[in-house]
Formats: structure tokens, sequence, C-alpha cells
């Protein structure tokens, strides 16, 4: 064993690592990507109607909300990437900038403090007697002061604590783009502190800043402004406005219309709430659109700095736009309800979290379960939940209506009463029916308790809803990065302008996979993206981005309980092993496993065995009719030993079919001899040989080459048939024919004669005009070394089906082999039983001959690969049978499927585009076998056409085509590849056109010429005079 | 024979004229709706028939070649004896096993009543009955062709003739079982997940008929859900590849066999090889190939096969509180079932008195029959 560190560290292992992390984030995001785009699509088609114009408004509310985050995110941060702000800024370990603006507070608070205590020492000094006060408003005032003076020593001690950090003003910088370089042009200082850096200021704004810096008006130059402490920027706004003011612990601004629209932004930051984001992390802008055109408000009114004023009244400052008065308190309320947003927004994106994921799950399950019970639409749950509360109290009536009870025993309790007073009386009554009366009262506890817990899911949805809204409301001033990341992502991934729906989707598959990749929670952050980027767009967009959400968290939680559910059900036999006994062999399960098991083995060895013994049985069968038996005194004894035979025979051929097809694969094959002209050759391969044997048996002139390889170097070797020039070969060879005439099996038309002597195969020519001759260069003569091996003939006449077998083993290797057999098998077997392991396990009993058939491994291949054929032709019936265009051609022309199945083209004169009846007539007049051989035959020499007529073809296609399509192609044509039309139907048609023609002209070729007697002949009559002559010489 | 068969067809598209034919029957053609309509037909018939052009017949054709090969049957008969002695009984007692805790739903194996509209003989419709049962009948039917398909792959690349020389036959078969599970060059798991793919695909409309034929029997019912979550988790999960590798190793590693007559020193690579084709070697390695067969169907059967697919089983058909066949509903609209949509589809027709009672009843039932769960 490896230890494991090797194995971690193996090329192997890493790969694999690579390659599963890669192929588990393809399918993860995959599925996202599915249910963000997809399944959102179809959930909505299915709750609306669906047409195309919805779908179409699904995808302007996808474009409008993309836009709307695009906007967002822009106004939030700028147009630059987020990570460009506020990563590692050195001032986030201390947070000065926050305790500067904290400082300015606790001293305003300490100020305000120490004139409140200042008032009331100075009323209770001024007043000693007691004369204006009463007893109880003096108590009121000491016990005042007395907290006042508390108060004040704390926020003295937090005060001191805070100078000791030596702060410095916070400010914010005007600044604007002057070609490479960026020019502060205006400094606004917060109002409670004196001190004011400033910078490069045009000299026309230093009076104002110099008297009172309240506003700021911004000039054509200026685009941004930026939070600045110290030397330190620590926030850049790119957003352009008109003037901008400290207003209360906010800074607010006005941002300029864009043009052709009737909204300008009143914005603002408020500085108290996100006090201690200031110098730590992003402060979010919060905006108010001012629409002038559907007020009385004018754009000059809005936007002209001298129109402002801050007023302070009695009760708190107000800011005045002119007839637009916006108190502290009103802007303190629109401060909160932006707050809620941005609250809720970050608690959903920081979806890692396992309370907000728990909390997610929990009122999406909840969620999705109401709308399951009811029709699916959220306004009416409640209605809903009321109707399913009252339809299952109603049940549980019913129920409990049939159970009766202790007083009415007219229901099941009855029954069971009953029951009971019956087996009191009757013992031998089993105990069955009593179980029956006592399973339906537990399916009415069942039932009850099923209630309840349906009862308690509805009302816990609220609970959890309420809960939820706490939890996802609470304050998150330091949440603007997580809200910053998502929306760049977003943005980034769906803003592009022009881009395709499947573009975006593709986009936004990438940057999930980017953006899921250090989380752990992947999915709940993805799905939580999506909704914080819907809540802080609009309602319709916030439907959709819920939607999704919705459908995600439902999809992965419904999967993730599919697991789980699984891995319960199927491996509750890890845990509970006693589950097994319970299901199966407790009380009545057993007699009921038993049945069903008896049930299905029973059928299962029915269906095995009908078809194994049907097949055999008949192959036997046919063995035993096809033998001719002879009269005998004991037919019984005679058919019994004839079985027994050919089980044996059975046996044996398919070890033997088994060692033959080994032997094929032998490297050579066959050296013949051919003794008539002392040329000696040895050929290979079964392919070559095949080829050989079609030109032997052919009547031209014996002419063919053939291609041996072996190890890269290709020979080929010569035969040629010629005129025999020497008689006293041809004597020399009739005369070995006369001395093994015995042995000779097969006589090629009497001209040549195969003897098969020994381990040579010799070819006899007793033709005297005939003599074969065979060359073979040297390089084939290393090739193939000397081997002598026998060829074995079996068949007749043309149909010659040649096997070579190699020479049979001698003596010599038969002991060898027989040995190393011995050894092996003996070390396995004791010493007596060693003889009858090696000896020849011969079938000779009819107990032999029936456990063969029975179990043999030749009767169950016998099956099998009946079955095997069958299901072949099932297979192409089928095959067939789903494509039922095809069905005309078959059934109208005999021999279309088998010729095409053959890879043959099918033509009149192989029948496979002859018709049925023409066919039959055919066979009729010529004979049924004559017929089908000349197809046969036919077939042959079409296969040698076909190739040259493809090529033919293409060339013609080629000079057919008028431009440079076909050059694309290569010299490997697939119509399918075709482009054009027209040359598609021209191939087509000249394929079949010039393979008929060649092949009518090759078969009514003759002495006058190669069409010499096909011109004015039909078909018909042509394949019929080929047939005879066919029949007269094949 | 013709003597040059070049020269005979260039006479012949010379003297007849062909390509002149061709213009004007192509023209014809383009012209001629009917006969544009004759020549498609064509075409597609070639492309569905013909052997070289067609897959399907090309796979027929596959297997009636390796049927009728010796050793392809040999090897074939080998796998589906093994698989009908070790692998069908040890998946049957899996099956009680691991659905033993399934005690509802559609994969509950027992039931008190003998003939339900769930259960037959006390045992489940659709996990025994629908599943193993039928698994066994188109064993039986279609094993030995889906083998011959397998090996008709590995066939290509000669995969089957693979010795083991000296030093690795010294080592032990799992050695050797494993060279060959992890052999990237044929036996990939891509490779064969591919072809699994591809073939299921191509018989996805065939099959659908043995299907149905099967569970019109079993089940009484075509069962769209069974057929889509089959399918779902064929088409996506890697464990068919993961099936046809290890398979693959197996024939690959066969050869194994002759292990013993290779370390008595027969060179059965080299000089020796023609010992392969002694009758009494080839029995010899029929019985010891047999052997490894065993045994490594007892390990497939036992550690991969059956806990894989009954799992699979469970999950494509189990219920959570979504209701039954969660798989599918995880997947569609709404989370109803397809057989829903049919069953309320029919309803529609029926309210609309477009089909008349009895005929809306008849067509939900081919889907619904014998269906607790759809109403």
């Amino acid at each position: 064993m490896k230890p494991i560190k090797t194995i971690i560290k193996t090329k192997t292992f890493t790969f694999f690592k690579q390659n599963v992390r890669k192929v588990f984030r393809f399918i993860l995001n995959s599925l996202l990507v599915f249910q963000l785009s997809v399944y959102p699509a179809f959930a909505t088609g299915s709750s609306r109607s669906d047409s195309s114009a919805s779908r179409q408004n699904a995808l302007n509310s996808a474009k409008k909300f993309n836009g709307q985050v695009r906007s967002l995110r822009n106004i939030l941060f700028g147009k630059k990437p987020y990570g460009e702000y506020y990563r590692n800024h050195p001032l986030d370990a201390f947070g000065l900038l926050g305790q500067t603006h904290r400082l300015s507070l606790l001293e305003q608070e300490r100020d305000n403090l120490s004139q409140r205590i200042k008032e009331i020492t100075d009323q209770l000094e001024a007043d000693p007697e007691n004369t204006d006060l009463s007893t109880v408003d003096k108590r009121e005032l000491r016990a005042e002061l007395r907290s006042a003076e508390r108060a004040l020593k704390i926020l003295e001690r937090r005060v001191q604590k805070t100078k000791a950090i030596k702060l410095e003003n916070l400010m914010i910088e005007i600044t604007a783009d002057m070609a490479e370089t960026e020019t502060v042009k205006a400094v606004l200082a917060h109002p409670s502190r004196q001190a004011l850096a400033i910078e490069v200021l045009p000299e026309s704004l230093k009076d104002k800043l110099n008297n009172s810096p309240v506003f700021v008006t911004s000039s054509k130059e200026t685009n941004s402004f930026r939070l600045r402490f110290h030397d330190q920027v620590i926030q850049t706004f790119p957003q352009n406005f008109e003037w901008m003011v400290f207003f209360g612990d906010h800074l607010v601004f006005l941002e300029a219309p864009k043009v052709g629209e009737s909204k300008a932004l009143l914005s603002f930051i408020d500085l108290r709430y996100f006090e201690k984001a200031i110098g730590k992390t992003a402060l979010p802008i919060f905006q108010i659109p001012l629409d002038y055109e559907a007020s009385s408000l004018s754009p000059e009114n809005i936007l002209n700095p001298e129109s402002l004023k801050v007023e302070k009244t009695t009760d708190e400052a107000v800011l005045k736009i002119n007839v637009l008065s916006i108190s502290e308190s009103q802007l303190n309320f629109l401060s909160s309800l932006q707050q809620l947003n941005f609250n809720t927004t970050v608690s959903l994106l920081q979806g890692s979290t396992p309370a907000t994921t728990k909390y997610l799950k929990a009122i999406i399950n909840n969620y999705t379960g109401t709308l399951q019970e009811g029709e699916g639409a959220s306004q009416q749950t409640i209605q809903q939940i009321s109707r399913d509360t009252q339809r299952m109290v109603s049940k549980l009536l019913e129920k409990r209506g049939q159970v009766g009870s202790a007083q009415d025993l007219s229901g099941n309790y009855g029954l069971l009463n009953n029951k009971l007073n019956a087996l009191l009386e009757d013992n031998t009554k089993t105990a069955r029916d009593f179980k029956e009366s006592l399973k339906q009262d537990q399916a009415f506890q069942a039932e009850v308790s099923k209630t309840y817990a349906q009862v308690a899911f509805k009302r816990s949805f609220w609970n959890r809803y309420f809960a939820f809204l706490n939890h996802i409301t609470r304050p998150q001033p330091l949440g603007a990065p997580t809200i910053t990341s998502s929306l760049a992502m977003i943005a980034n991934s769906v803003s592009l302008e022009g881009d395709t729906v499947t573009g975006r989707f593709q986009k936004f598959k990438e940057a999930l996979s980017q953006f899921l990749y250090p989380q752990k929670n992947r999915l709940a952050i993805s799905s939580a993206v999506l909704v914080g980027a819907g809540a802080v767009a609009t309602q319709q967009n916030t439907d959709l981005a819920f939607m999704a959400l919705n459908s995600l968290s439902t999809w992965t939680g419904q999967f993730g309980e599919l697991i789980s559910v699984t891995a319960d059900s199927g491996l509750s036999w890890v845990s509970n092993p006693y589950g097994i006994y319970e299901a199966y062999f407790k009380g009545n399960n057993f007699s009921y496993f038993l049945k069903g098991i008896t049930a299905l083995f029973g059928v299962t060895l029915f269906t095995l065995g009908a078809f194994h013994f049907s097949i055999n049985t008949a192959h036997v069968l046919k063995n035993l009719r096809s033998e001719s038996t002879e009269e005998h005194q004991n037919k019984v004894r005679q058919k019994m030993n004839q079985f027994i035979s050919y089980m044996r025979e059975s046996r044996t051929s398919f070890y033997e079919a088994l060692a033959n097809a080994e032997k094929k694969k032998l490297g050579v094959d066959a050296s013949i001899g051919f003794y008539g002209t002392d040329t000696h050759f040895v050929f290979r391969t079964a392919n070559n040989l095949g080829r050989f044997y079609e030109s032997l048996n052919s009547t031209d002139p014996l002419k063919l080459k053939m291609t041996v390889q072996k190890a890269g170097v290709t020979t080929i070797l010569d035969f040629t048939k010629q005129k025999e020039e020497s008689s006293q070969q041809t004597e020399e060879s009739s005369q070995q024919t006369e001395e093994s005439s015995q042995q000779t099996e097969v006589d090629l038309e009497n001209r040549i004669s195969l003897k098969v002597n020994g381990s040579q195969a010799v070819f006899i020519n007793t033709d005297p005009d005939i003599s074969l001759k065979a060359f073979m260069d040297p390089e084939t003569q290393k090739l193939l070394p000397d081997v002598s091996l026998s060829l074995d003939f079996e068949g007749e006449g043309l149909s010659v089906q040649g096997l070579l077998q190699t020479k049979e083993f001698s003596a010599e290797e038969n002991k060898r082999i027989q040995s190393i057999l011995y050894e092996i098998q003996a070390k396995k077997s004791s010493p007596e039983t060693d003889k009858e392991a090696l000896s020849e396990t011969e079938i000779q009993t009819l107990s032999q001959a029936i456990g063969e058939l029975s179990l043999g491994y030749s009767s169950w291949a016998k099956t099998f690969q009946f079955l095997g054929l069958s299901w072949n032709w099932f297979f192409i019936g089928r095959h067939i049978a789903t494509r039922p265009v095809l069905l005309p051609k078959i059934l109208y022309y005999s021999k279309y499927f088998q010729t095409s199945r053959e890879g043959l083209k099918p033509s009149f004169f192989n029948g496979g585009r002859q018709n049925r009846i023409s066919r039959t007539l055919t066979q009729i007049q010529e004979g049924f076998k004559n017929t089908k051989e000349f197809e046969k035959r036919v077939g042959e020499i079409e296969r040698a056409f076909l190739k040259e007529v493809k090529a033919q073809t293409y060339l013609a296609t080629v000079r057919e085509s008028k431009d440079a399509e076909l050059t694309a192609l290569g010299p490997h044509l697939d119509t399918r590849e075709l482009k054009s039309k027209r040359l598609k139907v021209f191939y087509g048609i000249y394929e079949r056109e010039l393979f008929e023609e060649t092949l009518r002209a090759y078969l009514s070729q003759s002495s006058e010429g190669l069409f010499g007697s096909s011109d004015g002949v039909s078909d018909y009559q042509l394949k019929k005079e080929q047939i005879k002559a066919f029949v007269e010489d094949p | 024979m013709p003597d040059d068969i070049e020269q005979m067809v260039v006479k012949v598209a010379q003297e007849k004229d062909i390509a002149e034919k061709t213009r004007q029957a192509t023209d014809h053609l383009i012209r001629g709706f009917l006969k544009r309509v004759a020549q498609s037909l064509e075409e597609r018939a070639q492309n569905n028939l013909n052997s070289g052009r067609s897959l399907q017949i090309q796979r027929a054709e596959d297997s009636n070649r390796l049927l009728k090969d010796p050793e392809s049957l040999a090897r074939a008969t080998r796998q589906q004896i093994t698989h009908f002695m070790i692998d069908k009984p040890i998946e049957i007692l899996f099956t009680f096993i691991f659905l033993a805790g399934v005690d509802q739903g559609i994969l509950k194996i027992l039931h008190d009543q003998a003939f339900t509209e769930e259960a037959w003989f006390h045992l489940g419709r659709y996990s025994i009955w629908a599943g193993f049962f039928s698994g066994l009948v188109l064993d039986v039917l279609a094993g030995m062709w889906l083998k011959t398909q397998m090996d008709s792959r590995l066939e290509q690349t000669e995969g089957f003739d693979n010795l083991p020389n000296e030093k690795e036959a010294e080592k032990g078969y799992l050695s050797w079982l494993m060279k060959q599970f992890f052999d990237k060059k044929d036996n990939s798991w891509w490779d064969n997940q591919k072809f699994a793919i591809k073939l299921a695909y191509a018989n996805l409309l065939p099959a659908t008929v043995n299907v149905a034929l099967i569970w019109a029997v079993t089940l009484g019912r075509f069962d769209i859900e069974l057929f889509l979550a089959g399918y779902m988790v064929y088409f996506v999960t890697p464990f068919m590849g993961l099936g046809f590798k290890l398979e693959n190793a197996y024939e690959k590693s066969a050869q194994y066999a002759y292990r013993k007559l290779i370390e008595n020193g027969l060179k059965l690579g080299g000089e020796d090889k023609k010992y392969l084709s002694h009758p009494d070697v080839q029995k010899y390695y029929m019985k010891e190939s047999s052997k490894l067969r065993r045994r490594f169907n007892y390990g497939h059967a036992l550690i991969y096969d059956n806990p894989i697919g009954n799992l699979i089983q469970i999950f494509s058909a189990t219920s959570t509180a979504l209701g039954s066949f969660s798989l599918v509903r995880i997947f569609t609209p709404g989370t109803e079932l397809p057989t829903q949509y049919w069953s309320n589809f029919m309803d529609f027709l029926e309210g609309k008195q477009i089909l008349s009672e009895d005929f809306a009843e008849k067509c939900k039932s081919i889907f619904t029959n014998n269906r607790p769960d759809i109403k």
C-alpha cells in the first residue's frame, strides 16, 4: 500500500481531483443557469398565460432590471471596479474617520449637556428660597442634574478618549477632471468643525467658504466629489451635482437630471447611520426622485442654489428648496426607509451565514409548501390556509364519525367492542380481525396527527416569516461591500447592451462561477445575489428576482430532500438491520415473501427454461430427423444413441469452432505448393484468400494481384493462369491425381483439381490447356517463413467455402501441450482423478447427454445465439416500424431491404428493384434457386463496379459544379455534405444511371461489343437470358 | 469479372451520355414536386436501410456477424450464463435488502394483498415485476444482442487479444484487471459513456416500444414518470459509461486465463501462438476464463452494480414531501407530474364535450391505470 501522501501527490490523483472539481462546477453552474434562466421562464408560463407576449414582457422586465441594476451600481459606486474601494485601507484598523465624526457629535452632545446643567444649576441657585419651584419640581431638577452630570462625565471621558487620537476634519472635496490631472475645485467642511483645509479654489468661491460654507455649487468642470481625511482620499463619488450641503447628519446634494428626463435626484448620505462605516467601507447614497414636471417645481427652482436655504425653526432645521421644504425629521424618516431596504439586501446577500441560510430555507420551504397547498397565488395564501383547515377539520370530523365513541357504538369503536366480545366468546377466532380493527384506530390516530401537523405547519409559516423579517432587517451599516461585490458581478455580467439573452446568460454563468468559487455555501449566495439585486431595484424586478430565488431555493431544497430520502430508504438496512427481519420475516410477511419469491422464481425459470429447451430440442429433433434411419430392431435405442452422438458432436464442435477462430488470427495461414509448376508460394489472411478463390472460380483468364502486408512492408503476389507449355509437367500432375484420387475433395469444372495430401495442398491441372503459375518476390519470402500447412476445402463447385487450416499438431506438439495442461491441472486434482481430469470427457451416456443439453455451454450458446439473432430481427423490425415511410419500398420490392442491408445498391438485376410480381414470375420461369444464385453473383459483381461508379460520379459532379463548392469536399464525398440541392440530385441520379447502365452493359456484352445485345431488350428479358446463361456457364 | 472495370465504367458513361441524361433528369426533378419527393424518399430509404449509411442497420449487421462468430458467441454466452447464475440472484437479494426500508409508495416491495393495483403475488409491481422481472426478461431476450454491441466497439480496437506478458502474468488478476480498467487508450470512461449515450439515444424510439410492451404486462400502463426518470438518470449520471468500462475491462483482461500456460513456458504472444488454436487449449481457456468471469461478476454485482442500481432506482421513483416521483416533479413546472397534465387535459376535453366520457377515461387509463397517486 502506498502512503496517503504519496497517493495525493500522484498525477492521477491531482488530475482526478481537478477534473472532479471541474465537472462539479460545470454541473453546478449549469444547474444554476438552468434554474435562474430557463426554469423561471417555465414557472412564469405555468402561472400566467403562456403567450409570446408574456414571455416578451418577462424579457423586457429582465432587460429593464438589468439596466436599473447597472445604473444603481453606477450611482452607488461609480463606473469603476468595485475592488478599487476600501479594501485593506490603511485606516481600517483604527476607524479614525468614524471617530472624527463621532467626536463632533460627542462634543455637540457634551455642549448641550453642559448647557443644560448650567441652566439647571442657574435655576436652582437663582431660587434658593424655593419660592417659584415646588418641592417636587426641585427634586426632579436635582435628579435631572445628577443624571446629566453623570452623563457628562461619561461623555467627557469619551471625548477625551476620542481626542487623544488627534483627529482632523472630515472634508468633502469637489473635484474636476482637467485633462489628465484631477483638480480640487472646492472644499466643503463639516459645519461642526472650525478649521478648513482649502486647497486650490476658484477665487469666486473663497468668500463663500470663509463666511459660511454651507452650500457649494458645482461648476461645469466639476464631475465628482470625494471624502477626504487628512491627506487620505477615502472615497470618490462620481456624481454630477448641482449643489451640496451639510444638513444635520446628512450630506445632501442634488444630482442633475439627464437630458430628456424630468427627474432630478435629491441624494443624501446618512453620516450618523453610517458613522461606523466612514473610513472603513463604502458609504451608500440614498436617493429621492424629484419629479418637477409632475409638481409645481420647476427646474430653475430646484437646480438654482440661490433658492436654497437652511432655516432653523423652534423644533428642527428645515432645508428649503424654493417652495419645497424638507425637515430633518422627514429626511431621517426617508433615510430609515432606505436603511431598511439596505439592511434587507445586505442580510440576504450574506447568504453564507448559517443564520440567514436557515431562515431563508425555512421561509422558502414554508412559503412554497403553503403555495402548493393552495392555488399558487401569494395573496390567496391566508384564504387558502383557512379553506384547507376547514377541509381538514371536516375530514377529521368525518373520520371521527366513522370511528364512533365509547357511548355511541355505531362506529369502529362499536365494531371493536363487538369483536372483543366475540373474541371472548369464541377463542378460536384469530387475532387478525382484531388487528384490522386496531389498524382502523391507528389510521384515525395517524390522520389526527397528520392534520395537526399540517395546521401547525401553516401556523409556523407566519412565525417563521416574522422571525425572518426581524433577522433580515437588523442594522447593517458596514454591509456596503457585500452589495458592491454582488452588484458588480451582476452588472458586469448582464449589462452588455445589445447582447442576446443567451449571451447574457452565458456571461452570467461565467460570472457566477467566478463569484461562487471561493464561497462555501454557493447556492445560498448565488440566490441571494439575485434577490439582493432585486431588493434594491423596483418592486416588479424584485418579484422577478424573488421568483428566481424561490425556484432555485425550492429546487435545491427538494433535490437535497430527495437525496436524503433516497439514502434514508435505501440504506436503512445499515442503520437498522433488524428492519429486514421485520420487513420479510415477521408475522404474515414471511408467508407473503415466500409466495412472492416462489412466483418470481417460478416465472423466471419458466421463461428461461422454455426458451432453452425449445430451441435445443428443435436442434436435436432436426438432427434426429435428418439422419437416415435404417430399419433397426430397437428404434428407441438407435435414436437414443443418435441423440448422445449429436450432443457429443455439439460439444466438440463448439470448442473446435473456437480453435478455428484462433487459427484465423494466426499470422500465416497457409502455404500451397503448385507441383505442376515447381513453384511453391505462401499467402495469408482470409480476405486475400477469398479473392483468390473468386478468381479461381471464374471462367476468365486468371489474373489477380494479392497484397500482403506484414511489419509495415507491403508486397504483391501475382498469380497468372496461362496456356500450359510444358506437357511434361501436365503429365506429372496427372500422375499425382491418380495416385491420390481418393483424397481429392473438390473438382473444379474438371480442369483444376485440388488434392489434399498430408501437409501440402496440391492443385492438379487436369486441363492440358491450362496451367497455374505463381511468383513470390524475395521480400515476401522473408516475411512469411517457410511453413507447411494444409488446405482444406469444404463444399463443392463454385460455392467453395474454403477454410484454411493450419497443419495438424504433430505428435510432439500434442504431447507438449498435454503435458503442460496436465501439470497445471494436476496441481488442483488428486492423483486418482488426474487421468479423469485430463481425459476427454466424452459424452457417452444418456444422462450425460441430457446434462449437456440442459447445462452445457454448447447448448446455451445455441439458445443465446437464437435469442440474439431473434432480437436482431426484432431490432430491425422496430427500426422499420418506427419509420413507416420506408415500408412501401420494402413491401413493393422483394429484395430492396436485403440488398440495402448488405451494403449493395438495389438494382433490377440483384432483385433490389424488381417488384415482387415481376420477380416471382422470373423465379417461376427460371427456377427459384437459379434466380437466387444469379442475384448473388450479380451482387458480387456489383460490389466491384460500385466503387468505380462512385469515383466516376464524383468526377462528373465536379465537372457539373459551377462553383468551388466541391473542391472543399475532398475526395471522400458524402452527398449529405453537398449544399447545392441541384448537385445533390445530380449526384444521386448520375450514380444510379451509370451503375445500372454499366451493369446492364456488362451483363449484355457480347462479341459484338460492350452493348451488343442489350439495345431494345428490356431489363426483365435481359435478366432472364442472363440467368439462363448463368445456369449454363456459372 | 471484367478485366478493367474503370475502363468499362468510363466507356459506359461516355457512350450512354449519362451526364446529359442526368442533367435533364435533374432539371426535371428540380421542377417536379412528386419526383422530388420520390428522390427524397429514396435518399431516406437508403439512409435508413443501407448498412453503409444507417447506424442502426450497421448495428444489426454487427450483431449478426458477431453472433455467428464462434469466439464472440462463446464470450457472450459466458457472460450471459454468469449473469444469470450470479448477477441475478445477487440483484434480487440486494433489491430486497435495499427496499426493506421503503414502507410506502410505488417502491414498496411486500404487500398484504396478493393482487392489487400495486402488487402481484404480494410483490410490488414496480420494484419487482416492472423492475427486476422485466429486466430479467430483457436480459434473456436482448442480453446477447447488447453484449455483441459492446463487443463490437472493443473489437474495432482489437481489444480482446490482450495477452499478459510473463511479468504481468506473475501478478494477481486484480492488478491485471485494474490495468485494463484504467486503460485510457481504448477503454476510457468518456468513450464508453458516449457510446452508451449514443446507443440509448439512437434506440430511444424503438426502446419505447419495448418498455411499453413490458409495462403493459407488468404495470398495466405506460408510466411516463418512470420513463422520464429512467432516461434522466441514464443520460445525466456517469454510471452507464462506468458499467460499460468495467465490462470491457473484464473482456480485455480475460486472456489472463492463459496465465499458467505462459508461466509454463509457452510463448503464446510469440513463437507458440499457434497453440492458441489447439482445441484442448481452448477448452482450458473457456474453463479458466469462466472462473475469472465468475470472480469478476461477484465483485461487480456486490460492489458496484446492485448497490448503485438500487439507489438509483429509489432515487428516480421515491417520494418526498412533494409527492410521488419527486425527481420528475422537481423538474416540472408547478411540481406536477406529466401524467397529471395528461389526466387534466383529458378532463378538459371531456368537459368541452370534445371527447366522450368513456373515451376520455380510456385515454386516461393508458397512463394512469393502477396509479393511486393520479386522479
